[in-house]
């Protein structure tokens, strides 16, 4: 099957394929800039699905969509079959999202910042809140006595598994991590692909934005190109590399986008 | 609450121990200073005047919490005073004489705060002399003519009897005046009651923007009602403690610079507290909106801050004019003006007109409720992220 999505092309659909997230042609302006120029998007229940793309290419504005905070201006979007531009709070019961600049409340411990989440996701039921606090803690792999500290003494990567731990205790359908590795050390980021990883294999779906395109490769079962608001790839890893005659992801991504855009 | 620790005690502990400070300091050195007058008596038979005029002004100057040192002397001061009476030749002459007319210079030193208080005292201490010239010609035409005088009544043809009532039109007792009189000052202390309810207000929406926490919170189950009440709750509650502050710090303040200091009961304090506990609640949630419309914390606290003072400065004219006395369409615009209600049922309590005390507070819900619904309607969350 050719994956190659170029604008104005369909993207082939597995009709039997339950899809957690269906985009298309979504349009969104912010101010007089067009961010997002009709993307069309599918994304599968319970996988990892990378959204690569440069800086600006429009991933955070897609995900902000996706988790209902921005409304698309035209097309079609299902999230977990709502409509972010009229269900978002439906969506928000589901939905694990950690923006990429985000960050604990620093005045609080870790188990503080994981108690305020819990008893929103609880519906202010604190036994169940309890339930994930303790999931929350297994989650971030933070000490006991980390997490009795104030989150503002944290590295950064023990800020971002915290936040991660925080949107995911719940056992959300959907997380969306936008660059959950971005300015990480390798050892944190290794803890942190690590966790994803491991978190899938419980039928979560995954959305991970990043640019960093080896990440995209070990971590994604499949993988979409964003450039410039526009949808240019979407299919798995392996496929990407030959369908784009490359060696590795990041060629692949350098000649989809080239392809386009001459970059 | 945790991360306004620092901030809050500040706030708590500037006002309530500066103000009572600066007025300690403002007394003490208002007390510390000494006023020098130099009486330069030119007329050799006004000496006795010139003496009577010390004394009777160190009196009333001490009455008043004030030092003067008064020097008599025949010649020109070789120093600098503050103030200068001179009593030329022919002066007890004049005085002396049934149809003259006797002249003092009374001169000032420029730029000398403390001359007006004390130039004011020796103008009343010559009114008294006047007097006594006055009684003495009467005296002096009744013996003349033979007619028998009573020199106070001839005088003061008029008795005036001053009083104070109710708009009920039953007197007012000279508790309910001193009341009065202390509320207007209470009403002054609610504007420091206002303030940092904006301050808390901004801070905990685009505060949290600027801490890159508040994208997460919006995208949880948590509904923006629940959002946008429990930013206020906090924000009230923290206001409503340094509130309390910052009004105990203006009264011992008031108290300490009014003279008499400041009635207070019972009544007039929990009607206070209710003011002003109605006063940030309602602050809190008519600033709300303009925190959600604003691009930054910059912007709506000077937004914020903009359209308080605007209401403000309309309230504050209140506080110096009888609303009821003002043509109808002024007072129909100070009554739409949330803040001039909780000056209103200050002074509304203390008059005895508790159905209008009790409408003042139902208008001041009326406005937080308006201002709550409005800021459910004005949440954002696009708006919110997106602005800079």
């Amino acid at each position: 099957m050719n994956n190659i999505m170029l604008p104005g092309v369909e993207v082939p659909v597995d009709n039997n394929t339950h899809y957690s997230i269906i985009a298309e042609k979504i349009y969104k302006k912010i101010g007089k800039k067009e961010i997002l120029k009709g993307v069309d998007l599918k994304i599968r229940y319970g996988e990892i699905h990378v959204i690569a793309g440069h800086n600006g290419a429009g991933k955070t504005t897609l995900f902000r969509i996706l988790a209902g905070l921005l409304k698309y201006d035209s097309g079609k979007l299902s999230v977990l079959g709502f409509d972010p531009n009229k269900n978002q709070h439906e969506i928000s019961k589901y939905l694990g999202y950690v923006p990429e600049d985000s960050s604990p409340y620093e005045r609080l411990t870790g188990f503080e910042n994981l108690r305020v989440f819990a008893l929103i996701y609880s519906n202010g039921d604190e036994k169940i809140a309890e339930k994930f606090i303790k999931r929350g803690a297994e989650i971030s792999e933070l000490t006991h006595e980390d997490l009795s500290r104030k989150a503002g003494e944290y590295s950064n990567g023990m800020k971002k598994r915290l936040l991660i731990a925080r949107a995911i205790m719940h056992n959300p359908k959907l997380v969306l991590l936008d660059e959950p590795t971005n300015g990480l050390d390798v050892f944190s980021a290794y803890k942190i692909r690590k966790l994803i990883k491991t978190m899938s294999s419980s039928g979560t779906t995954f959305v991970i934005a990043t640019h960093n395109m080896s990440e995209a490769e070990m971590l994604a079962d499949r993988i979409t190109f964003i450039a410039y608001g526009t949808i240019l790839y979407s299919g798995s890893v392996k496929s990407a590399i030959e369908d784009f005659n490359s060696v590795n992801l990041e060629e692949a991504f350098i000649k989809a986008v080239g392809e386009k855009y001459e970059v | 609450m945790s991360r306004d620790k620092r901030t809050l005690a500040a706030m708590i502990l500037i006002p309530f121990i500066g103000l009572p400070a600066i007025a300690l300091l403002a007394s003490g050195l208002t007390y510390a200073q000494t006023t020098t007058v130099y009486i330069e008596v030119l007329d050799k038979n006004s000496t006795d005047i010139a003496r009577f005029i010390s004394s009777q002004l160190i009196s009333y100057a001490k009455g008043n919490g004030l030092k003067v040192n008064v020097t008599i002397s025949n010649t020109s001061p070789t120093n600098v005073y503050n103030i200068l009476l001179i009593i030329p030749k022919g002066f007890y002459g004049n005085i002396s004489n049934i149809n003259g007319v006797g002249i003092v210079y009374l001169k000032s030193l420029v730029g000398s705060i403390q001359s007006n208080e004390i130039e004011s005292l020796i103008e009343s201490v010559l009114g008294q002399v006047e007097n006594n010239i006055v009684v003495n010609r009467v005296q002096k035409l009744s013996n003349i003519s033979g007619i028998k005088v009573n020199t106070t009544n001839f005088l003061n043809p008029i008795n005036i009897f001053t009083g104070y009532y109710l708009p009920s039109g039953k007197p007012a007792t000279t508790s309910q005046v001193e009341l009065s009189f202390s509320a207007r000052l209470l009403e002054f202390s609610l504007f420091f009651v206002a303030n940092p309810a904006i301050v808390f207000m901004g801070d905990s929406i685009l505060g949290e923007k600027e801490r890159k926490t508040l994208e997460t919170l919006i995208s949880t189950p948590a509904p923006k009602t629940t959002i946008i009440v429990g930013k206020m709750f906090a924000s009230i509650v923290i206001g409503l403690i340094t509130a309390i502050a910052d009004s105990l710090g203006v009264i011992i303040y008031l108290s300490m610079i009014a003279q008499g200091g400041l009635r207070l009961t019972a009544g007039l304090i929990l009607v206070t507290f209710s003011v002003s506990a109605m006063l940030v609640i309602m602050t809190a949630a008519i600033i709300t909106p303009i925190v959600l419309r604003s691009s930054s914390l910059r912007s709506a606290q000077a937004m914020s801050y903009l359209v308080m003072m605007i209401a403000l400065a309309i309230y504050f004219s209140t506080l110096f004019v009888d609303i009821q006395r003002l043509p109808r369409f002024i007072e129909a615009i100070l009554l739409i003006i949330p803040f001039t209600h909780a000056a209103l049922a200050i002074s509304n309590y203390v008059l005895g007109q508790y159905l209008y005390m009790i409408i003042n507070f139902i208008v001041m819900i009326a406005f937080t409720l308006i201002g709550v619904y409005i800021s459910i309607k004005a949440f954002d969350s696009e708006r919110l992220i997106v602005s800079k």
